[in-house]
């Protein structure tokens, strides 16, 4: 995957499907998106429990999950199914513990601010998403393709990032600590003003990646 | 509302197309158009309509002449009368453009260049090279980056925290974000607060 990455830059990116309602819940003074087509977020519906319980189930059955919204919600001890494909959808505040996303497919879909704690991405591919803000807590992401996302400001504890390619990923103002990033794909990773504390990237090629802010990173 | 984002791997820009629910579809700076571009406007819109242009450097603008081989009825929409080569309708800051169902808004936010146009569409908003994730457009001289940080904090960190961004390079964001994680932003003295 590594040497792939690396010898054909120009590789086909493909094209990813962005679908967002950016519909508004109905509740005065509520920013949130609504859950799917309907008038309210997941946080003011009156069916909170069984939106969780929707989606919980969508995860662990597999397919597609597109289009949703569910801010600040708590998910436990899931395992997603095969083929799981999570496209468009706003997981903003979410907290996850103890879940397992194994080959899942994870297009232009927000996480940011969530907390991941025990959590392990393997072998996903993940595009165009954002985990920005977000604390990783033991947790991992492995053997993945996590091109063009932004983790921007993330805080990461005694995490393994090894074997992925995170090509053109930003992880600038990030925290990481006792992680590795081990056997990585660091083209056009960016890593500005990002803290490092006990990190590895034995294998990995940060020659290529930008750390100082006076490096030409997008224009 | 469908946006089809596209990573164009000649000059590592973002190519978006966005589409309404009847398939009335625009570009939104056509860096490169090849094959795939091309596979979306065929297979997931029903016809291409217009082009929108954030700004007129060719590394956003260089598929034009591609485009408009292959869809001469397409008008093309920019800060300028004409755009490499070709008669483009010239927005200023506020106007609204309706096509189909979209309903497009043209914010003037210049600095990277004089030209920069960033469109709001809903809760999109396609920002070219003026805000990325985590850093603004390079600026040529001091004077245009004070430009460039001031325009960016009243016209686009005024905007609601869920407004998402489709930059024009990089990975997508959200203004929440940017108030707390753009370097560049938080280097020029602007905080949180002064948004």
């Amino acid at each position: 995957m590594l040497a792939q990455s690396l010898i054909d830059t120009k590789r086909s990116q493909g094209h990813d499907i962005i679908m967002f309602p950016f519909k508004h819940c109905i509740v005065p003074g509520c920013p949130a998106f609504t859950y799917k087509e309907t008038d309210y977020c997941y946080h003011h519906s009156p069916d909170k429990a069984e939106i969780l319980s929707e989606v919980t189930e969508l995860l662990e059955k597999g397919g597609s999950i597109r289009d949703i919204s569910l801010v600040n919600a708590e998910i436990r001890g899931i395992r997603t199914g095969k083929a799981l494909d999570i496209i468009a959808s706003n997981f903003s505040f979410t907290v996850f513990e103890d879940c397992v996303f194994e080959n899942a497919r994870i297009i232009a879909s927000f996480f940011d601010y969530c907390i991941f704690s025990r959590c392990r991405f393997i072998s996903c591919d993940i595009r165009y998403s954002v985990f920005a803000g977000s604390m990783f807590a033991s947790s991992s992401i492995t053997d993945s393709t996590v091109i063009h996302n932004n983790f921007m400001g993330i805080e990461a504890a005694d995490s393994d990032f090894s074997s992925n390619d995170f090509y053109f990923s930003s992880f600038s103002l990030s925290k990481m600590q006792d992680t590795s990033l081990e056997d990585c794909n660091l083209k056009r990773t960016n890593f500005r003003s990002c803290i490092t504390k006990n990190v590895s990237f034995r294998y990995s090629n940060p020659e290529e990646a930008f750390f100082r802010k006076d490096e030409g990173y997008t224009i | 509302m469908n946006i089809f984002a596209h990573l164009s791997a000649e000059r590592l820009a973002n190519v978006y197309t966005v589409a309404d629910d009847d398939g009335n579809a625009i570009i939104i700076d056509p860096a490169h158009i090849d094959k795939e571009i091309l596979q979306i406007i065929e297979e997931r819109t029903n016809i291409l309509k217009a082009v929108f242009l954030t700004h007129r450097h060719v590394t956003h603008a260089e598929g034009l002449g591609t485009l408009m081989k292959i869809y001469q009825d397409v008008r093309i929409y920019s800060a300028s009368d004409t755009i490499m080569g070709f008669p483009s309708i010239k927005l200023a800051d506020g106007d609204m453009i309706t096509i189909g169902g979209l309903c497009i808004e043209a914010i003037s936010v210049p600095g990277h260049s004089m030209d920069s146009l960033v469109y709001r569409i809903g809760s999109a908003l396609f920002t070219g090279d003026t805000l990325l994730a985590g850093t603004i457009g390079s600026t040529k001289s001091v004077i245009e980056k004070a430009l460039l940080t001031k325009s960016i904090r009243s016209k686009l960190l005024t905007l609601p925290d869920n407004c998402l961004i489709y930059p024009g390079h990089g990975s997508l964001s959200k203004i929440r974000l940017e108030l707390m994680f753009n370097q560049d932003l938080l280097e020029s003295g602007m905080s949180v607060i002064d948004a």
